[in-house]
Formats: C-alpha cells, structure tokens, sequence
C-alpha cells in the first residue's frame, strides 16, 4: 500500500489555451512554472531533444503508456527512436500545478511516418493517425522532472 | 482573498473529509461536494450527469463491491483538484460484469487513479478520472 501523503498548496490552475489564472510568480524557486511547462510541451512537439530534455532529472522515473525508463539518457534515446518513426505531437488540455508537482491533460497524436507493426500501444500503418488522450502526473525537484507517470483517459 | 491560495472553500483537508464521507457510505457528506450539475467521466467512456445519477451509480457499486478510497496525492488550487487515487474493491458478490473485470465473492481489485476535479463555487462541477495501474486479485 502506498503512502499517503499531501501535496502542499498549490498555486497555479489554468485551462489550456487561455489561462484564467496566472499564478506561476508565486511559484518557488525550483519549481516548473506554467509557461516552463508550455516551453517544454513546444520543445518536445519540435524535436527540440535538448530543449525538452533539460527538465527531466538524470535519474528520471518514466512511467509512459510505451515503456519504463529510469534515466534521462533511456527517455531521450526512447523519443529519439519513436520520432524516428511517428510524428508525435502533444496538445495542452489542462493544468494543475503546485510546487513540487504537475499534472496535465494532454492529448497525444501520432502520425506515422512508416509501418511500425510492434509500436508498444497497437500496430501502426504508415499515414495512420491516433489519439488518445492522458493524464500525466509529473513529481518535480529543483525544476526538473524526478518521475512522470501516464494515466490513460481515452482514445481517438 | 489571494487567488493564488486554495482558499475559495477548498483544501486538501476537506477533500480529505470527502474522500472519509464516500468510504463510510454517507452520500449526503459526499454528495455536498457536488455541484447539482455535476459531471462525472470514469476513464473517459462512462458519463453520468447530476448527483443523482452519481449517487445510483455509486449505489449500485457499493452494493456489489466495498470499495475504499486511499488519498496517495493531492494538489488542491482555487478552481480545480488533481489528486492520486487508490481504490480497493472488495467483492461482495460474484460480479462478472464487474467494470473493472469480473469478480468472485471475496476478489478484490486494486485501481490507481489520476482524477482531476473542476470546482465551481468550492463544489465539484466536473470529475474525470483516468486510470494509472490496476492490480487484480479476484
């Protein structure tokens, strides 16, 4: 049984593509701010590898729908091989933040950019286009993602 | 009244209260927590709308299953509620169409949820939940 425990107060909520409520200043140092989160969600949709990986901590804990990982280095070469092969690009639904905490709804579209029969979700066909939709929980120190962790809400 | 604080009516502590008012059955502890219009969407597939129908749905699992809610994490804001779920169900009774897989008297199923809560007025308006692990034992 896991531990329970409370997350300390958080500051900052805002829908996705129009924040209601900025309260990313109030934020501690070390924490991820929304327009950090935003930064990263742009990096990753461009293949920017550097500019995305900076946030995830050396020793990351990544708990994706397509593979486990549990350092910086498996992540990014993970990303490097599924880019190779679909397009995949994130949508920003929702956001809640605290300091040492992030949990986003996103949505997930793959193109794929060539047949990938063992893709870990269900076999793709090259020009097919999925979705799904995810809640991901990312645990954060020093500004930098320690875990992440993917709840499936649904697809297409 | 700093809109950055969780201090419209909302705090870890009374979300806390409403997760010990649903383990102990007490829908109207529960049910204050609720918007009239509430919406509730479990894993994005099953939609029920209004307490009423929440509470019947809630009934039917409670008569089949005893299920309690573990609080793992929780962020708490002005307009919204993310928390980490942990549930047991208990079966009661054989269930074979049990949502989250059938079910022999005495199984159980353990199920983390993320779930993300929209208030409105310090109420729930909107509940989505999304499955993060689930462990069966039934």
């Amino acid at each position: 049984v896991l531990a329970a425990g409370l997350v300390g107060a958080a500051c900052h909520v805002a829908r996705a593509q129009a924040p209601a409520v900025d309260c990313s200043a109030t934020l501690q140092p070390g924490s991820v701010t929304e327009a950090d989160f935003r930064n990263y969600i742009a990096a990753f949709n461009r293949s920017d590898f550097e500019g995305f990986g900076r946030f995830y901590a050396d020793n990351v804990s990544f708990e994706g729908r397509a593979g486990k990982f549990n350092k910086r280095a498996d992540v990014l070469n993970f990303y490097r091989d599924v880019k190779s092969r679909v397009r995949e690009t994130l949508t920003l639904h929702d956001i809640v933040i605290a300091p040492q905490d992030i949990v986003a709804d996103l949505e997930t579209e793959l193109y794929a950019l060539e047949d990938w029969p063992a893709f870990p979700t269900g076999p793709l066909r090259k020009g097919q286009t999925i979705h799904s939709r995810n809640f991901i929980w990312y645990d954060v120190q020093d500004g930098k993602f320690v875990r992440i962790r993917s709840a499936h809400y649904r697809s297409a | 009244m700093n809109a950055c604080s969780p201090d419209r009516g909302m705090t870890a502590e009374r979300f806390r209260a409403y997760i010990d008012a649903f383990n102990r059955d007490d829908y109207s502890g529960f049910g204050d927590f609720y918007q009239d219009d509430v919406v509730l969407v479990i894993a994005g597939k099953t939609e029920l709308r209004g307490r009423e129908n929440i509470f019947a749905f809630y009934k039917t699992v409670k008569s089949q299953t005893r299920r309690t809610i573990q609080v793992n994490k929780v962020i708490v804001t002005p307009d919204r509620i993310a928390a980490e779920l942990q549930s047991e169900f208990l079966a009661l009774e054989d269930v074979p169409d049990f949502a989250a897989g059938p079910l022999k008297k005495g199984g159980r199923i353990f199920i983390n949820t993320l779930v993300l809560y929209e208030l409105r007025d310090g109420k729930f308006s909107r509940i989505r939940s999304a499955e993060l692990r689930k462990i069966a034992r039934p």
